[in-house]
């Protein structure tokens, strides 16, 4: 899959199986009117109650999940004091360790950027069509079924 | 109602239990959204359990299950997402 991406001036969603850099969407939000950058980045954690993960396995409805994407940062960029937006997120295998969304947010002041940014992570885990499977280290494999 | 045939989306578990990614329906056997999904879960057994838990879109928006269909759109059935 080639990446499907929509950039504007304020706003770069991404959808790769490629790994994540997650320098990219800081490096997209910098800005000048920007008093503070901030950042998640989630990564595949190798223990979740007892069980030991190897990989989580993404599966996207692509062009909907950048539109979900696209809508949910264009509501942050609409808050008061928010500056730019960036969210990029991986589809296929994604290792433990390895990053499966990256965002960055800048805004004026860091309450606004660290409000936008925790938003749009719990927003994107109820919303974007992003299904994940786990796959565990005695061969055994899971969609999970609900998010956090 | 029009004629034209909907194309129906299907991700993650319910594509696995279907066999299939996608599927083909006359709009006049899914004149709706919420008919789309009806339309799955009657020809594919184990789709009912899914039923109170799938989000309908149409054209890539969220879309309420009473939504009208034309020839050409495309509906797609999301169980809850797990992204992130």
């Amino acid at each position: 899959m080639t990446p499907v991406e929509q950039r504007t001036g304020r706003c770069w969603i991404r959808l790769q199986r490629e790994p994540l850099q997650p320098a990219e969407v800081i490096a997209f939000v910098v800005d000048e009117a920007a008093g503070a950058v901030a950042s998640f980045i989630g990564t595949t954690r190798r223990w979740t109650g007892g069980r030991e993960t190897v990989t989580l396995s993404y599966e996207a409805y692509d062009e909907m999940a950048v539109a979900e994407m696209v809508r949910l940062a264009e509501e942050a960029l609409r808050q008061e004091g928010v500056g730019r937006v960036a969210i990029h997120h991986r589809t296929g295998d994604v290792g433990v360790g390895e990053a499966s969304v990256t965002i960055a947010v800048s805004g004026g002041h860091r309450g606004e950027a660290f409000l936008a940014c925790r938003e749009l992570i719990d927003r994107l885990k109820q919303e974007v069509p992003i299904w994940k499977r786990e796959i565990y280290a005695d061969g055994t494999r899971e969609w999970v079924r609900s998010s956090e | 109602m029009s004629g034209g045939v909907v194309r129906i989306l299907v991700f993650s578990s319910l594509r696995e239990l279907i066999g299939e990614a996608a599927l083909s329906v006359p709009v006049s056997e899914a004149p709706t959204a919420g008919a789309a999904l009806e339309w799955v879960a009657h020809r594919h057994p184990g789709v009912a359990d899914y039923l109170p838990f799938v989000r309908t879109a149409v054209n890539r928006r969220y879309a309420a299950r009473d939504t009208e269909l034309s020839g050409g759109d495309e509906v797609a059935l999301i169980t809850p997402v797990s992204g992130g």
